[in-house]
């Protein structure tokens, strides 16, 4: 674990959204994503930020999609989570657990 | 704003028409009232000459050009009222047309994104205005968020290029 890049909570919602939305993950998909399963507004602007950042880090992917009209002929920009981006999440995710290990009746969580 | 500059100078357009065709109108009639008093004149000089035939020619004379001058003037106010209708038509057409359109100035902000987002977010952003803001909020508002993201997407992308910057710097 010492040896692994950590994710900021914004890169990992981000990260998660880009799983879940799966081959149509893009920016305007990734924003609605957030919104409806954390109730979180961003711009796209900061989605783009984060997920050139983490382009950068080798964690997602991107490639240039098909335009179609209702963005006024203008391609779409697809995103997909890595290995590297995928390990940085278990990471991620461990590292809460760890964290949240006997805390669960003060959380609200657990058995 | 922009449409309302257009319909203004439409009904600008549209007035100096019916003051052109009034102004003709009155023209020919009083063409006509001289040609017409010019008519009685040679009309009563014939009558001299035959006094049946020469007065009922000129009345006849005088009433086709009476019905030629007011078919003109038909004809001129049916060219008005259809390129007033016309010019209607396309005013609303155009309105609607803008109205389905984001602010194109706010796309002039999106010059400062990075250009390998570009496109991606101009695109995203015209979806969410299509797709989210319009229906949610109606034109008006919509165009204010527009804006309001468009601002915030360039503050995040310049935000994100100096911490990129900063990262490059601070490590040598």
């Amino acid at each position: 674990m010492g040896n692994q890049e950590w994710l900021g909570e914004f890169e990992q919602v981000v990260l998660l959204a880009v799983l879940r939305l799966g081959t149509n993950a893009y920016g305007f998909g990734v924003q609605q994503e957030i919104k409806q399963q954390t109730g979180r507004e961003c711009s796209i602007g900061a989605i783009y930020t984060t997920l050139d950042r983490m382009e950068r880090k080798g964690f997602v992917s991107s490639w240039t999609g098909e335009p179609t009209p209702e963005r006024g002929g203008r391609a779409k920009k697809y995103f997909k989570v890595e290995g590297a981006g995928q390990l940085a999440l278990r990471h991620s995710y461990a590292v809460t657990t760890a964290m949240v290990a006997g805390l669960e009746p003060l959380l609200g969580g657990g058995q | 704003m922009k449409s309302d500059r257009i319909f203004r100078r439409q009904l600008q357009i549209v007035l100096a028409l019916h003051a052109n065709t009034d102004y003709a109108v009155a023209e020919q009639h009083r063409e006509l009232s001289e040609q017409g008093s010019q008519q009685e004149f040679d009309a009563e000089f014939l009558a001299s000459i035959n006094p049946t035939s020469t007065a009922v020619w000129a009345d006849r004379k005088i009433g086709v050009a009476h019905q030629v001058i007011q078919s003109i003037a038909l004809t001129r106010k049916l060219i008005f009222h259809m390129s007033t209708l016309m010019l209607l038509g396309l005013g609303v057409r155009r309105t609607m047309i803008d109205a389905d359109q984001p602010p194109h100035a706010a796309k002039f902000l999106l010059l400062l994104v990075p250009l390998r987002n570009r496109e991606g977010i101009i695109g995203d952003l015209e979806e969410e205005y299509r797709t989210i803001l319009v229906p949610e909020y109606g034109h008006p508002l919509a165009k204010f968020y527009y804006w309001w993201h468009v601002i915030l997407t360039c503050v995040s992308s310049i935000a994100g290029a100096i911490g990129g910057l900063y990262r490059l710097v601070s490590r040598g």
